[in-house]
């Protein structure tokens, strides 16, 4: 008996030795900007359990502290706000962070729920891969329902037609602000293409004064054989040099960039943009 | 005396048997392909292609991995790993390890592999 004894114990220790998750596995930070350079203030992140279970919602209140690598004494504080991609089903935490230094930052965060937390890391480029802030943007044209059918012009089901009557060339050299969607809902590579854009078209009929545009990050997609790979990237994709979709970008009237967005769009981004 | 002996070398000899199994079936894969379960952590490259992808395990481990030549991510090109990022659901990644000691993705499913 007691060496059956003996064995369960063993057994049980190596069982336990095996599984390495318990209880208090602390939850997971991921970063989810996909562009994040100085002079952003914008923080993706999505909050998980190591198991796997997505975690967060509008309920469950998340605070971060950035510092850089380089300079742990730096410590930059903000409350995060959890934004829908898809509402009720995907979301994402949304910090305003003011990057101010190229180079690795550690990103710690607290739960409202007060589970452990585990911290996780950005890169902060001192360039962004897109048009930067304060930049102009690219001058490039785009194709319109003047030139084109719609049917070409969008992968959307229900295009709104305003969105591609004029060319973006055009509308950031006409003395307007400038709202413009690169997104693709036919062939996005995520499901946060079609929320963003619908987001977009509904912003467009309350600012009657600014121009908004959507340009698909392919062409071709009508054609036979069509795939949504590199060599069909359009123009202005490549000019401002967009690493993944979807992205929103708002011009002032002089055509510099004043607000850049991957991903999703929290409350009234946009909307302080256009106000000021 | 020598059944107790006998008896006590059999006893040894099972105890050793049984760690032995154990320790092979918790020990990491020394093989050089396999199938890890998890959710992705981080995704690098642009819209032109993954250059590499970074999985967290159930147990908290992270693996790195580079798309094989002909990866497909559930019937559609790599970058589609960047919805699992936003969306946070979980994949099976089947691999194999290259002589360069990297881990290579051949197949990318949205199910809970039988190997992992």
């Amino acid at each position: 008996m007691r060496r059956l004894l003996l064995v369960l114990a063993v057994l049980a220790l190596f069982a336990s030795a095996c599984s390495s998750s318990s209880d208090t596995d602390p939850l997971v930070g991921i970063r989810a900007s996909t562009d994040p350079a100085v002079g952003d203030d914008r923080l993706l992140f999505a909050v998980h359990e190591i198991g796997g279970t997505r975690r967060g919602g509008p309920d469950e209140v998340v605070t971060v502290i950035a510092s850089p690598l380089d300079a742990p004494n730096v410590e930059l504080e903000a409350e995060a706000t959890y934004v829908w991609i898809v509402p009720g089903a995907i979301g994402l935490y949304l910090a305003n962070v003011p990057f101010d230094r190229a180079g690795i930052w550690q990103i710690d965060f607290s739960i409202s729920t007060d589970e452990p937390t585990e911290p996780f890391l950005v890169d902060i480029q001192a360039e962004p891969a897109t048009v930067a802030l304060g930049e102009p943007a690219p001058l490039v044209e785009t194709p319109t329902v003047l030139t084109d059918p719609i049917e070409d012009l969008t992968t959307d089901s229900e295009p709104l037609t305003s969105l591609y009557e004029m060319s973006l060339d055009t509308a950031l050299t006409n003395d307007r602000k400038t709202v413009v969607i690169f997104a693709t809902p036919a062939y996005c590579t995520s499901a946060a293409c079609g929320p963003m854009l619908e987001q977009t078209k509904t912003m467009a009929s309350d600012y009657p004064d600014v121009d908004f545009l959507h340009v698909e990050v392919y062409g071709g997609f009508n054609e036979p054989g069509f795939e949504p790979d590199v060599a069909h990237l359009v123009p202005a994709v490549v000019a401002f040099g967009l690493p993944t979709e979807p992205w929103v970008f708002v011009m002032d009237e002089e055509g510099v960039v004043i607000g850049r967005f991957d991903g999703v769009l929290g409350d009234g981004e946009i909307e302080f943009l256009l106000a000021s | 005396m020598r059944r107790h002996t006998i008896i006590r070398t059999k006893f040894v000899l099972l105890v050793a048997i049984v760690v032995a199994i154990i320790a092979s079936g918790c020990s990491a894969s020394t093989s050089t392909e396999g199938a890890v379960f998890g959710i992705v952590t981080e995704v690098t490259g642009d819209l032109s292609g993954v250059e590499s992808f970074v999985v967290l395990d159930e147990d908290g481990n992270s693996h790195k991995f580079v798309p094989s030549q002909k990866l497909e991510v559930m019937g559609q090109a790599p970058t589609h790993l960047r919805d699992h990022v936003l969306s946070g659901e979980p994949v099976t990644v089947l691999y194999h390890e290259n002589s360069a000691g990297e881990l290579v993705a051949d197949e990318v499913t949205g199910e809970m592999s039988a190997d992992t």
